[in-house]
């Protein structure tokens, strides 16, 4: 095959926009930009700190697109679905009826069993197929699983899981109408950036540093 | 049909039809492109199948008699 990612880029091309469709249909076009707009934001800076400071994985090369493009698409696509099936199972479940940091919580660890669920289904063909590979230490090292039928690092897992529970808790919470009051318009920028910058340079940087002590498992 | 449940479906047809659309492209991947354990590799994907098939169960067969909750 000439360029086997485009078997995933292309489906995804059509899959994306259908989620864009379903979150207006769902919570109208102001909320779609932004949930869409922070998603990808949060994706692409989180792109680029892995692929600048301690990158994980290649694509092939020869892709026209810079590397960052597809992949925080994809991040985007994993997190909407954990959003949409965490949402459907939280529905109704406000701050008004539970207390504290409760009703994000609940949404988002849905969240992020689904999003792990679904790293773990790509995973498991992606790079039979293909579409990337890794690099040698990660590849070498201890928290590699080894299935029988692939092999994937473990901490690729919970960094997927981590990113399906930490952008659906931070939108929420943020996202809430008293806090919206509160905090105006700019609290996404003055408040999540912040917050998400540090998740994924902690969660990030811990994971990988600490996947490549030791012997594989 | 129930104009709410219409607008219900319309939109999961756009939410779920993303995901199917996924999951098309992981078989194709496993079954197509992947040289070995093609079986394995497309079983992979059972646990998010549960994930969804929980949705719908959620969204359309969990309300209260019979009503759905979409």
């Amino acid at each position: 095959m000439g360029f086997p990612l485009l078997t995933l880029l292309v489906p995804m091309a059509i899959a994306w926009p259908m989620q864009i469709v379903h979150c207006v249909l769902d919570r109208g076009a102001r909320e779609t930009v932004k949930w869409f707009g922070f998603a990808l934001l949060y994706a692409v800076i989180r792109e680029l700190l892995i692929e600048n400071t301690a990158p994980v994985y290649v694509m092939p090369v020869g892709m026209a697109l810079p590397q960052f493009i597809p992949v925080a698409i994809g991040w985007t696509f994993a997190i909407y679905v954990g959003e949409m099936v965490g949402g459907a199972f939280t529905k109704g479940r406000t701050r008004d009826k539970l207390p504290f940091i409760l009703p994000e919580s609940m949404k988002a660890s849905i969240s992020a069993a689904v999003v792990t669920c679904l790293a773990f289904s790509m995973e498991a063909v992606a790079v039979g197929a293909g579409w990337w590979s890794w690099v040698p230490a990660v590849a070498e090292n201890r928290w590699m699983l080894h299935l029988g039928f692939t092999e994937m690092p473990l901490f690729v897992l919970l960094g997927w899981a981590g990113n399906g529970f930490v952008y659906p808790f931070v939108f929420d919470f943020l996202n809430d109408p008293k806090r919206r009051e509160r905090y105006g318009s700019f609290r996404f920028l003055v408040l999540g950036l912040p917050v998400f910058l540090f998740t994924m340079i902690v969660w990030g940087n811990w994971l990988f540093t600490t996947s490549l002590k030791g012997p594989a498992l | 049909m129930d104009p709410t449940l219409k607008r219900e479906l319309v939109k999961d047809a756009f939410g779920l039809g993303a995901v199917a659309i996924y999951f098309c492209t992981i078989f194709l991947a496993a079954f197509r492109w992947s040289e070995t354990a093609r079986p394995l590799r497309a079983a992979a994907s059972i646990p998010l199948m549960i994930f969804i098939a929980a949705y719908v169960y959620k969204r359309y067969f969990a309300g209260t008699k019979g009503e759905g909750n979409a």
